[in-house]
């Protein structure tokens, strides 16, 4: 009869009717890892040399050559880098943060930490005030 | 480079955009609701499969309890046959015994009384054969005829003294 | 065409070429009919055939290819729910239209003889820009002026804003570039190396057989990057949606 239940209850999982929200979260960091290294590689190629272009084209339209396409490949190399960050930033926090979920179980472990970080914050704000009174 | 052939871009684009917008509209009309359709109709199933699975189960387990509680009556029955049985039988046979004691006991008296009966008879007997003997050999070793009463007389006082000393 | 333009057949490129059928003109539109075009309505065909039949025993039990067509759809269905959350449902037929669009050109483009639509920056700038317009159209219809605050990251101080607000705004616009860029470039080199991998096969006659083996590898390859660029470049388009949806980096 356990064992009849047992089969049940996994028939129901099988079919995806009792998927939990943990194990969606993991195969998503998955997919999305995926997709942010394709993303990163290309990212600062691209805003670097349109970026430059862009520049380029000003110095010949103002004939400010060569001080726009400086400042433009500059811009161009920060926001490539700057695409490219978020993104495995982004990917990094969905995939820990469905790790966690999935070794700690649901919500209260998810308060907990937010907790914690707060109490973190607190000390260093402490320290901080204790280091300007000395 | 054909990809940057400026003069391809426009017929490109513009060929582009009707068959993305005839896709669209195929799959947001026809094909998607299609798979959802089926989709929807299976996950219903498999749900009430499923549901009905866990229903026969419960019913499985009503019926394992119903026979496992029917079981345990049964023995408690038997158990209880067997006690009163048992009950009935040690009734049964203090019974005889206090009857076969009884019986015994009442043939014992019985015997006993017999037995004080003969007793008595052969000390009946015993008187009347002690008088005749004592006064049978009184006569010889007297010579003389002696009282029948005394003789009685004697005699009682001997069996009395043998009484006394036994 | 006024240009007139010539490249040898035998070249690694003329595969790229769109192959004008004819010379149609609308009010000083060139909507002359391609290869190009005719490759873009057979994913549009092939990809709703497919769903249809597949789907058209409803069977309860699917068969191979009723499985696909589920996998399919429902692949989709996580990546939006997943991404965006449930708000993204609404913008379901279109992520699904742009995926299978852009998967079926790319595995079309297989075929020996064929043409791969997608190779074309012209193509994958006009799906890149379109979803471009989509999320800031709805980024602003939802949030209005407020949607301007995308461009302001929390926590920085005022002096480095004018910094930061520039690269921002750059780094925005250059989204529909790098999106575009990347599935084209994708293309493009794998079919080029293809083509000239396929070239040495027809040089070296016997001793072919080596870069055909080559050849029969990277095709291998070649498909699952077909299916993959189609996956990065929809997975991009919900984490745009998202952005825009729920105006966060």
């Amino acid at each position: 009869m356990g064992e009849l239940g047992g089969r049940i209850s996994k028939a129901r999982h099988d079919a995806g009717l009792e998927k939990t929200d943990a194990e969606r979260d993991t195969d998503a960091a998955v997919g999305a890892g995926l997709g942010a290294a394709w993303r990163i590689s290309i990212e600062i190629v691209v805003a670097l040399v349109v970026c430059t272009a862009i520049g380029w084209a000003l110095d010949y339209w103002f004939g400010t050559k060569p001080w726009l396409m400086l400042i433009f490949l500059f811009l161009g190399g920060a926001a490539g880098m700057n695409n490219a960050v978020r993104t495995a930033l982004r990917i990094d926090a969905q995939a820990t943060e469905a790790l966690q979920r999935k070794s700690q179980g649901d919500a209260p472990a998810k308060l907990g930490e937010e907790r914690a970080v707060e109490s973190a914050e607190d000390s260093t704000e402490d320290g901080e005030g204790d280091r300007r009174e000395r | 480079m054909p990809q940057f052939w400026m003069e391809d871009f426009a017929p490109q684009m513009v060929w582009l955009v009707i068959s993305f917008i005839a896709l669209y509209l195929l799959m947001a009309r026809v094909a998607l609701p299609r798979v959802a359709d089926v989709l929807e109709t299976r996950h219903g199933r498999i749900a009430d499969d499923l549901d009905q699975a866990a229903q026969l189960k419960s019913q499985a387990e009503t019926v394992i309890a119903e026979y496992e509680a029917a079981l345990a009556k049964a023995r408690g029955d038997a158990q209880a046959t067997i006690a009163q049985a048992g009950l009935e039988a040690t009734a049964a046979a203090d019974k005889r015994n206090a009857e076969i004691a009884e019986a015994l006991a009442a043939e014992a008296a019985a015997a006993a009384a017999r037995i004080d009966a003969a007793k008595t008879e052969a000390l009946a007997e015993l008187r009347g054969v002690a008088t005749e003997l004592a006064q049978a050999a009184a006569e010889r070793l007297l010579g003389a005829e002696v009282a029948a009463g005394d003789v009685e007389q004697a005699v009682d006082a001997a069996i009395q003294d043998n009484a006394g000393r036994s | 065409m006024s240009v007139d333009r010539h490249i040898e057949h035998s070249s690694p490129m003329h595969q790229f070429v769109i192959g004008r059928l004819n010379d149609w003109q609308l009010g000083g539109l060139d909507i002359s009919f391609s290869k190009a075009a005719a490759f873009m309505f057979g994913a549009v065909i092939v990809a709703t055939l497919f769903l249809v039949l597949t789907t058209s025993r409803r069977a309860m039990v699917p068969g191979r290819w009723q499985s696909v067509a589920e996998l399919w759809y429902e692949f989709i269905a996580d990546m939006i729910k997943e991404t965006i959350g449930s708000e993204g449902r609404k913008y379901f037929p279109f992520v699904f239209s742009l995926f299978s669009f852009i998967v079926m050109c790319n595995l079309l483009g297989m075929l020996p003889y064929s043409y791969t639509v997608t190779s074309h920056i012209a193509v994958t700038i006009t799906l890149a820009l379109s979803v471009f317009v989509l999320t800031t159209f709805i980024g602003i219809t939802r949030h209005g002026t407020q949607f301007l605050s995308f461009f302001v990251p929390k926590g920085v101080p005022l002096v480095m804003l004018f910094l930061v607000v520039p690269i921002e705004v750059l780094s925005y616009f250059m989204r529909p570039i790098s999106h575009s860029v990347r599935l084209f470039a994708n293309m493009t080199a794998g079919h080029t190396m293809l083509k000239v991998f396929g070239g040495f096969v027809v040089q070296m006659g016997v001793f072919g057989v080596l870069p055909f083996a080559l050849i029969v590898a990277l095709t291998g390859l070649e498909v699952a990057i077909a299916v993959l660029q189609a996956y990065v470049f929809t997975i991009l388009t919900c984490l745009y949606l998202n952005d825009a949806i729920h105006l966060e980096h």
